[in-house]
């Protein structure tokens, strides 16, 4: 299944966009193609209601462990997966936040012609998004990176992509 | 009241109309005052005879109309007026303002306009009129009356209308509209029907029929209940009179009607009609809940839902409850609660309402998606789209947290009566929902396919989503929403009412969609937008999008603006093609038309100057003449030999202020103007107007026509250009200089636009607080008037050059000619400089020793001085006249390297004494010199004179003079010597010369070409008593500062010696000559140039100064002798008065012989002469005055005997010749 990867700054601008296909699997129609920022920035009001919620009943998803916000008494560091925040026809939305207020977003299209909605399986999209998270922190100790700018590593990408591979283009 | 309020169902649906002559502005007006008033308590109603919607029935009920005045889309939604009767406008009231017409007839004229509708009304404003039965007059005050009077003519109306309902078999909307109905089409694979469900409520209907009792109303429609078939139309019937009874304000019996008709409708899975029973039950409940009147939750929901989930305490609720008015309303169904032991029916105090309107809801949904199985009984997915968009706004209404500000009635669109209290409030946090599943709900529409429904009901529907998100701070969502609305709405703009529709609204919808995607910001003109950066790919869809939107409706002005946008901050995503259209299609026909657009990229001009053209005359520079400080100012100025000179150029503040001093311009002038333009699109660039400010015109102007032959001036896409035009000054600057910063530039067929000249953009750096955008630059010069303008004309000396022989002078004349016609030269400054001072490197002084760089200065001083001489220099040259000059060329002690030379004029027009500074200019003419070598002096010797010599023969010394010069002014003290003299001639002519040393002149000779002849000068040696030790070497230049040597004492006081000694004999030492040719040139000869420095030995015998205590006399009786006799030798010791001794330490005195032709030390042991005892004697000096010593010569010969102290030899030797 082709999914649409963003990583989007403080001020809602990416700092990273990818896509990610494969060969024996469909890439995004053109007319989606152009569709997915507009997806994915809508998502982001989503992603900015849940990073006040301190109690988890209101995510519904199985993957997220509750409220971006942890309580006091929860030793969970699990919760910056959001999971299943947004869908949009067939398309499903993951999100992931980091203590940084940097928002990764990912539209995940069903396998098919866009029929059946898209499956999420929460498990290797939290570890996608916790090792990009590593990436991006690594990225922010170069002293020449500047918070909020793009990421132009052509070591990052191809590092994203491979992360991609492995656990999304199954 | 918002398109898909939830309690749009319970209102009535009114059309305003205007009659009369009215203002669009006034009538909007009178409408909004109806529709802030569009509540009618029943209580206020005069009662019906009718029962089923007699006011009476139910006073706290309310009367909602909806004024509204267009009836878009009325007639694609017929097909669900059955199923949905209050879709219908049943109202129409004309608002009236003239009295043009008689009311009744007017009244019919509109029932004629509008039969659709049950109730026509008439409202007079500002006239009056009989007030009849549908016609009113209003008044200030009389609003609500009129609303309630208006309200119970529907009533009445509305009676009749139902009762034509009664036998009417209802049919589904699927049935009724046929294939033309768009059918709720579902992403995902719709629910099926649950089974369980059926076999519960029909268990329980079984057990019903004994005991329920049904409701009157029900019975009034006296349908028995047979067939399956029967029992469903009955129970459709039922859902309409519930529906109705819903707008007539009785929402107790609609609750009961519609639980009613679910539960029949669902035992016999009629699930369409369920699903709006169920609809209309949410309604029911809230609006009672609303009213604050008790009542039960119907069985049917707590057998659809778990009820149990939604129940609260009581007493979490009671103390609100307990405000209440009216008393607990006593259901009509008793046997309902015979069933509670079976059924569980809840008091709507143990409820928490919301969270069981949106299960309820979501029931709805089911049931709408399970009918969709049915070939005609389905839902259509307006139906179920309104369902979803009406939860919403009800959730919307509730959600938590929610802001302040917002109260209830403004944030779900309701009109709200001036006086009541808000419809309902906010129960608590446990009741609300979050924004999350607000945001879930809503997400049920994206798994539709509302691109198959029409237009209008995809703009309300968009619309109604925007406005949900917006309502719930979701402002990104909503401008998705916005997008996708108008990306749907491009290919259907054709239609007509919609391109209205569109266009009223177009404005607005774009700038607020602009705005959430950021695209307000101006990174070409704040620092702050610059150094952001944002999602380019959605802004510069979202132009495109707003671009083709404003096309549409051929708004040209709007394609225009956005093109700009576009084009400005978007340039780096568009390719070229895109660029291009932009360009062609959208911007330069606007720009056509209008003619006020400018070129909007402010980076356009990227530099300007002006340089002088290459043929250009010389500049004049300006120059300080003030009285104050000549010195300062001619120093500077003149090309006089200055040490500091070349440093003073070189140094780094110099030169700074030299570039930073503005460019000077000559009245009428014709320069260079460079311009740089850069074009940082993907298309090319035509400069086609260019014009300097109004300011900056008075002064430069193009050149005529320069400007239309240059232009159009194309500039390729992404590049830079510079263009050349000729300018020319108009005017004076007046002493002050002008700054040029911005020129007007026109662009392709766009305005002219000034344009500032941009050097470098500007980066937002925390650190500065710069807000400007791009580092502006300026060009600075001056114009001034006309200068006298003088040129060289002519020279006595061909060519400029001459051929001078060494140490003679030359006179020789030029000519000077003002060309300027008005100005004269009144400044005149003649100066000169030799090839010798302009190869003369800055720090020539540096490792030069004092006596080196005294012979050296001096040259140069006297080259300054002496060389060059203008016998008659102007003070003025007047306009157009010329003058002739007589100069004097100087060779005599001029260098070896003297080769060239300029005479420089430095000249200006002063206009009167006042004047501090004015400008001038330089001349300076060239002359190119050969020096020929004429009389040289090679040599220069000098040695003691003895008297022995005297009686020689004497070849060389062939006057008696050198001897009574020698020994008459002989002093005792200081002695004579010799000086040696080889003068040589290298000219082609024989020379007569005459050398003189002090008084002392020679015979007058002639030297024939290249001959070199000795001339023996005697002189005095010279006395101790000059102290030359103690004497510095004089400094021509002062102010030089750390200049040490290095030397020692003992150095220096050999160097001074020597210098001063060589000082004495050049003072001296002349020589006159005159060649022996047809012009008798006469001429000197300068010795400073051919004379080395002294030797040692030279200035031992010139300046005898000896450093040890004693000296050394030797004397003999004969200077001749035969072989073999004897002769004695003496040595006598002598004290020196400068160093007197006390030692009395013995020290050693040698004799040494020599062999006088060879100069060579004769051994101690010879063949040659016999000495008894040894050559060497240890003496005491103090005591030992002198010494002897008898030598006996046994070979021929000349010999000389010196005599050696303590290794200091004596100053005269003595000779002796053996025959």
């Amino acid at each position: 299944m082709p999914c649409y990867f963003a990583i989007i700054g403080a001020r809602d601008n990416p700092i990273y966009e990818a896509e990610f296909t494969s060969q024996q699997l469909n890439s995004f129609p053109p007319e989606l193609k152009e569709l997915n920022p507009f997806i994915l920035h809508a998502s982001l009001d989503i992603i900015e209601d849940l990073q006040w919620q301190v109690n988890p009943q209101s995510i519904n998803s199985g993957g997220g462990s509750g409220g971006f916000l942890r309580s006091r008494h929860s030793n969970n560091n699990g919760n910056c997966y959001l999971g299943k925040i947004d869908h949009f026809y067939g398309l499903a939305i993951t999100g992931y936040l980091s203590y940084g207020n940097m928002k990764f977003v990912m539209i995940h299209s069903s396998n098919g012609n866009g029929s059946t909605p898209a499956q999420v399986e929460d498990g290797s999209v939290k570890n996608f998004y916790q090792e990009v998270h590593e990436l991006f922190v690594k990225t922010l100790m170069n002293p020449f990176y500047k918070l909020n700018d793009p990421i132009t590593s052509p070591v990052f990408d191809s590092k994203v992509r491979t992360l991609a591979r492995r656990y999304l283009l199954k | 009241m918002k398109e898909y309020s939830l309690l749009g169902p319970a209102a009535v649906r009114t059309l305003v109309v205007p009659i009369g002559q009215w203002e669009r502005k006034s009538f909007l007006k009178k409408v909004q005052l109806y529709q802030e008033r569009f509540e009618a308590r029943l209580v206020d109603i005069t009662p019906l005879e009718d029962a089923t919607f007699n006011p009476q029935g139910f006073p706290q009920g309310r009367l909602m109309f909806w004024f509204h005045t267009n009836m878009l889309n009325e007639e694609q939604m017929l097909f669900l007026h059955d199923f949905e009767p209050y879709r219908k406008t049943f109202v129409v009231v004309g608002l009236v303002n003239t009295l043009d017409q008689d009311p009744q007839s007017s009244l019919e004229a509109l029932q004629k306009r509008y039969p659709d509708s049950i109730s026509h009304n008439l409202v007079y404003f500002g006239v009056s009129a009989p007030e009849s039965k549908n016609v009113y007059c209003a008044t200030s005050s009389n609003v609500e009356t009129t609303v309630c009077d208006i309200g119970r003519n529907f009533l009445e109306a509305l009676s009749l209308y139902y009762s034509s309902y009664k036998h009417v078999t209802l049919r589904s909307p699927g049935a009724v509209g046929g294939a033309s109905v768009t059918k709720t089409s579902l992403m995902r694979q719709p629910a099926a029907a649950p089974a369980s469900a059926v076999s519960r409520v029909a268990s329980m209907d079984t057990s019903s029929t004994s005991g329920l009792k049904r409701s009157g109303s029900i019975k009034s429609l006296g349908l028995n209940a047979t067939s399956a078939d029967q029992q469903r139309a009955k129970a459709r019937q039922c859902k309409i009179l519930a529906n109705f009874q819903l707008l007539a304000g009785r929402y107790v019996d609609s609750l009961n009607n519609f639980a009613d008709a679910a539960f029949t409708l669902h035992k016999y899975h009629d699930y369409i009609w369920l699903g709006s029973a169920l609809e209309g039950l949410i309604i029911s409940m809230v609006l009672l809940s609303q009213l604050r009147v008790s009542f039960q939750i119907p069985a049917i929901v707590s057998l659809l839902c778990q009820i149990k989930d939604f129940e609260q305490l009581p007493q979490a609720t009671s103390s609100q409850r307990n405000s209440l008015s009216s008393a607990p309303m006593q259901s009509p169904r008793n046997s309902v609660s015979s069933m509670s032991s079976k059924v569980h029916t809840v008091d709507v105090q143990n409820v928490a309402l919301p969270p069981l309107i949106k299960a309820l809801s979501e029931k709805t949904l089911h049931y709408y998606e399970v009918s969709l199985s049915h070939n005609t009984e389905y839902a259509p997915q307006v139906v179920y789209c309104e369902h979803v968009l009406r939860i919403l706004s009800y959730m919307t209404s509730y959600h938590y947290p929610r802001t302040s500000s917002k109260i209830p009635s403004q944030s779900d669109g309701i009109q709200t009566p001036r006086n009541s209290n808000p419809l309902w409030t906010q129960d608590s946090s446990a009741d609300c929902f979050t924004k999350w599943e607000i945001c879930q709900f809503s997400n049920k529409l994206f798994e539709l396919q509302l691109k198959e429904m029409d237009l209008v009901s995809q703009i309300k529907i968009y619309t109604s989503l925007a406005c949900i998100y917006r309502d719930i701070g979701f402002h990104k969502k909503q401008s998705f929403v916005s997008r996708i609305l108008l990306v749907s709405l491009l290919p259907q703009l054709e239609s007509e009412a919609i391109f209205n529709f569109w266009k009223e609204t177009e404005e607005e919808t774009l700038k607020s969609l602009l705005g959430a995607y950021g695209i307000h910001r101006q990174p070409e003109t704040l620092i702050e937008d610059a150094a952001d950066c944002s999602w380019v790919t959605i802004q510069k869809n979202i132009l495109l999008l707003c671009i083709s939107m404003a096309s549409k409706i051929y708004d040209k002005q709007k394609v225009c603006e956005y093109s700009l946008i576009l084009l400005q901050r978007y340039s780096h995503v568009l390719t070229q093609s895109e660029q291009n259209s932009l360009l062609q299609n959208n911007i330069l026909p606007a720009a056509g038309d209008t003619n006020i657009l400018g070129y909007w990229d402010p980076f356009l001009l990227r530099n300007l100057q002006i340089i002088h053209l290459e043929n250009r005359r010389e500049v004049p520079q300006e120059k300080l003449i003030g009285a104050e400080e000549p010195g300062e100012t001619k120093q500077r100025h003149s090309q006089v030999f200055n040490p500091f000179k070349q440093n003073a150029i070189n140094s780094v503040t110099d030169q700074k202020r030299v570039s930073e001093t503005a460019k000077k311009f000559l009245l009428g002038e014709t320069a260079e103007l460079v311009l740089t333009f850069q074009n940082p699109f993907k298309f090319n660039l035509e400069i086609s107007h260019l014009s300097f400010d109004a300011d900056d015109e008075k002064l430069v102007q193009f050149l005529k026509d320069s400007t239309i032959r240059e232009l159009p001036f194309r500039v390729k896409a992404n590049s830079m250009r510079s263009l050349h035009l000729p300018v020319t000054f108009l005017k004076e600057t007046g002493g002050k200089t002008h700054l040029l910063k911005r020129l007007n530039v026109g662009v392709l067929s766009l305005k002219p636009t000034s344009l500032n000249i941009v050097l470098a953009e500007n980066f937002k750096n925390p650190e500065k607080h710069t807000t400007s955008r791009a580092k502006l630059g300026s060009f600075e010069f001056q114009v001034i008037a006309e200068q006298p303008e003088i040129e060289f004309m002519s020279s006595t000396l061909n060519e400029n050059t001459c051929m001078i022989l060494d140490g003679t002078k030359k006179t020789f004349e030029i000519v000077l000619r003002n060309q300027s016609l008005c100005r004269s030269a009144n400044y005149l400054q003649f100066t000169h400089i030799t090839n010798v001072e302009m190869n003369l490197k800055s720090d020539y002084w540096k490792n030069m020793s004092p006596d080196d760089l005294y012979d050296a200065e001096y040259q140069l001083k006297w080259m300054q001085n002496n060389c060059i001489k203008i016998r008659n220099a102007p003070d003025t040259i007047p306009p157009n006249t010329s003058v002739t000059l007589s100069l004097d060329l100087d060779v005599t002690k001029a260098s070896f390297q003297f080769s060239k030379f300029e005479i420089v004029l430095e000249y200006g027009y002063k206009p009167d004494g006042t004047a501090r500074s004015i400008f001038t200019k330089t001349l300076r003419i060239p002359f190119d010199v050969t020096l020929k070598r004429s009389l040289e002096a090679p040599g220069l010797e000098v040695i003691p004179l003895i008297e022995h010599i005297r009686g020689e023969d004497g070849a060389l010394i062939s006057t008696d003079r050198i001897n009574d010069k020698a020994t008459s002014n002989h002093s005792a003290k200081t002695g004579s010597a010799l000086l040696l003299l080889d003068i040589r001639n290298s000219w082609y002519d024989g020379a007569k010369l005459r050398v003189h040393f002090e008084d002392y002149s020679s015979e007058e000779e002639i030297l024939a070409s290249t001959n070199t002849k000795r001339f023996v000068i005697p002189i005095k040696k010279y006395s101790f008593d000059h102290d030359w030790d103690h004497k510095e070497i004089p400094k021509l230049v002062s102010g030089r500062q750390f200049v040490s040597s290095g030397m020692a004492q003992d150095e220096i006081t050999i160097m001074r010696r020597k210098f001063w000694c060589r000082e004495a004999i050049l003072k001296g030492l002349k020589c006159d000559w005159k060649l022996q040719d047809a012009s008798q040139t006469a001429g000197s000869l300068d010795f400073r140039q051919f004379l080395d420095k002294f030797d040692a030995r030279t200035v031992d015998i010139l300046y005898t100064q000896r450093d040890s205590p004693f000296n050394v006399e030797i004397s003999t009786q004969r200077s001749e002798l035969r072989l073999g006799e004897t002769l004695s030798i003496c040595a006598k010791i002598g004290f020196n008065q400068k160093f007197p001794c006390s030692e009395t330490k013995p020290a050693k005195l040698e004799f040494l012989i020599y062999n006088r032709r060879t100069g060579k030390l004769l051994p101690r042991s010879n063949t040659s002469i016999l000495y008894n005892g040894q050559l060497s004697k240890r003496i005491i000096p103090k005591y030992d005055s002198e010494v002897k010593i008898e030598l006996v010569p046994i070979d021929k010969g000349d010999y000389e005997v010196g005599c050696c102290l303590e290794s200091v030899f004596n100053d005269v030797p003595v000779y002796f010749r053996v025959i």
